[in-house]
């Protein structure tokens, strides 16, 4: 007896039960999403690494403070993050000091705060997403293995109907349950590895903000001293 | 009081800011990412569908019969290596439909030959003659019969598919005529030499025997190191007399696992010495497995002397 079947990728697919075709494409809409997330997230992680690293070199490189102000509110649309948490700290210093009836640590307090804030939403921007990746990373395998288990039940009870119990009579079933599976590796496996390595750099982003406040604060310190 | 106003300005200050202040900026590369997921799972699609060929349909076979006038066991030695329809050979080529190596007279030659100085006697020409009119027929009767196998062997594959059959029998036709082609051109020299003895005509079918006898020896070698396995492992009972012989049925898979019990064909009439045997088939497993696949028998029928 020579059982031949035909057990390409597509037959098997398109021959798998409805349950199975659903978690299927749940599975494939959640791996194209998250695909389009880590594609997203290396273009929005690198650019943002490249805008800190010159503004960076900008800052330290003794450029005059007002000048670099004055550039930062003018290329607004342009500007990394980094540079918009100098812009806010220096605007809430600037207004601050403009008072005169406070002491000069009031102004420096202020514009940490101010740069303290925009810092959360920054990293809120960077990190956007990676929540997402993190659960199709966990989640997807489960998904996929539902579909495996439903698919191997439903090829088991049509055994319980024949005379003879061949592995032939149950293998298409399995494999066609196995695909499952196989798309929930596929969703998962790089959404975990992409969350990893995303929030590694995130990690990295914000420790070079936490640094540049402080090192700012210090300076902003010192001017109102001065004055 | 005199703050209010400075309030007022501050508010009207944070009033003022441009709309895109305190949002981050818009994350890049939105189509980018968009065409490059897509990509991605148009790669993985491409390669499931095209890369992966899962196929459990199994490698046609080809079921070669090795038929010679003179060798009767031949066929047997065949059907014995192939015990299942499953075993896969490689596509040989079609077996050569035993032309003869002796010249194949033909009309066509016979000019070629006649130009040729003769300086043989009468006589020897006239026997050579009667030679080649026996040669002739043989060979005739040889061809027909080739022709008539062939296509017996083509039309029991009634499942193949059609194309198959028609290659088979074209790569038949072709090797026909090659080996006709071959004949004809070794003729003259044939001719020359003029030594159509007996013993060259028997030279073909000994290397067919000698190759079909290897087949056999290996088939007896296989028993015979099954044999030799479970022999090792029989404890014969000292209380023995004689040296009666247990014939066993055994049924085994291609593992070399025995599947199910052996049965008990002929019993030795001592009762420890048969379970002895038993104990051992069932110890033996798995069983030493054939050199070549074709080899494996699934039914043996071994029989065990305790003294040999």
């Amino acid at each position: 007896m020579n059982v031949t079947h035909d057990m390409s990728m597509l037959s098997l697919i398109w021959n798998a039960s409805v349950i199975v075709q659903l978690v299927m494409a749940l599975l494939l809409s959640v791996s194209f999403m998250s695909w389009f997330f880590i594609f997203r997230k290396i273009f929005a992680i690198r650019q943002a690494r490249i805008k800190t690293e010159q503004f960076e070199r900008d800052f330290w490189s003794g450029s005059d403070l007002n000048a670099l102000y004055q550039s930062a509110v003018n290329h607004r649309h342009s500007t990394g993050s980094l540079e918009r948490i100098f812009e806010a700290g220096f605007r809430e210093f600037l207004k601050v000091r403009g008072q005169r009836a406070v002491e000069p640590t009031a102004a420096v307090d202020g514009a940490r705060r101010a740069m303290r804030a925009t810092y959360q939403r920054e990293m809120d921007g960077l990190e956007s997403h990676l929540a997402f990746l993190a659960s199709v990373g966990s989640v997807s395998p489960y998904v996929g293995l539902l579909g495996t288990v439903w698919g191997i039940m439903h090829s088991f009870r049509g055994l319980a109907n024949v005379q003879q119990a061949t592995l032939s009579a149950v293998a298409p079933g399995i494999a066609e349950a196995l695909v499952a599976t196989a798309i929930g590796l596929f969703a998962a496996i790089p959404a975990v590895v992409a969350y990893n390595r995303f929030a590694h750099d995130v990690d990295r982003l914000s420790v070079r903000f936490e640094s540049f406040m402080e090192e700012f604060s210090n300076i902003l310190q010192r001017q109102a001293a001065r004055s | 009081m005199s703050q209010s106003p400075m309030r007022r300005s501050a508010i009207a200050a944070a009033a003022m800011l441009p709309p895109g202040f305190l949002r981050p900026m818009a994350e890049p590369g939105l189509w980018p990412s968009v065409a490059l997921a897509l990509l991605v799972h148009l790669l993985l699609a491409l390669f499931l569908v095209f890369g992966l060929r899962w196929s459990t349909k199994p490698p046609d076979t080809v079921v070669v019969e090795l038929w010679g006038a003179q060798l009767p066991p031949a066929t047997v030695s065949a059907d014995q290596a192939e015990p299942a329809p499953v075993v896969e050979e490689p596509p040989p080529p079609p077996p050569p439909p035993a032309p003869p190596p002796r010249p194949a007279p033909q009309p066509v030659n016979k000019p070629v030959a006649e130009p040729e100085p003769k300086p043989a006697p009468k006589p020897d020409i006239a026997l050579k003659k009667a030679d080649k009119a026996i040669d002739k027929k043989q060979d005739k009767k040889a061809d027909k019969k080739a022709d008539k196998k062939a296509d017996k062997t083509v039309d029991k594959k009634a499942d193949r598919k059609d194309d198959l059959r028609f290659d088979l029998d074209q790569q038949m036709k072709e090797q026909l005529a090659r080996e006709m082609s071959a004949v004809q051109r070794d003729r003259p020299r044939a001719d020359a030499a003029a030594s159509p003895s007996p013993s060259g005509n028997t030279a073909a079918p000994q290397r067919e025997g000698a190759l079909t006898g290897n087949s056999a020896r290996q088939s007896a070698e296989y028993q015979a190191r099954i044999r030799a396995k479970i022999k090792a492992n029989i404890v014969v009972p000292p209380d023995i007399s004689g040296n009666p012989e247990a014939v066993f049925d055994v049924v085994q898979l291609p593992t070399g696992e025995v599947l199910g019990e052996p049965r008990l064909v002929k019993s030795s009439g001592h009762r420890g010495y048969d379970e002895a045997v038993l104990r051992a088939i069932l110890k033996s497993q798995p069983l030493p497995r054939p050199e070549r696949p074709e080899l494996f028998v699934r039914e043996l029928r071994l029989n065990f002397t305790p003294r040999e």
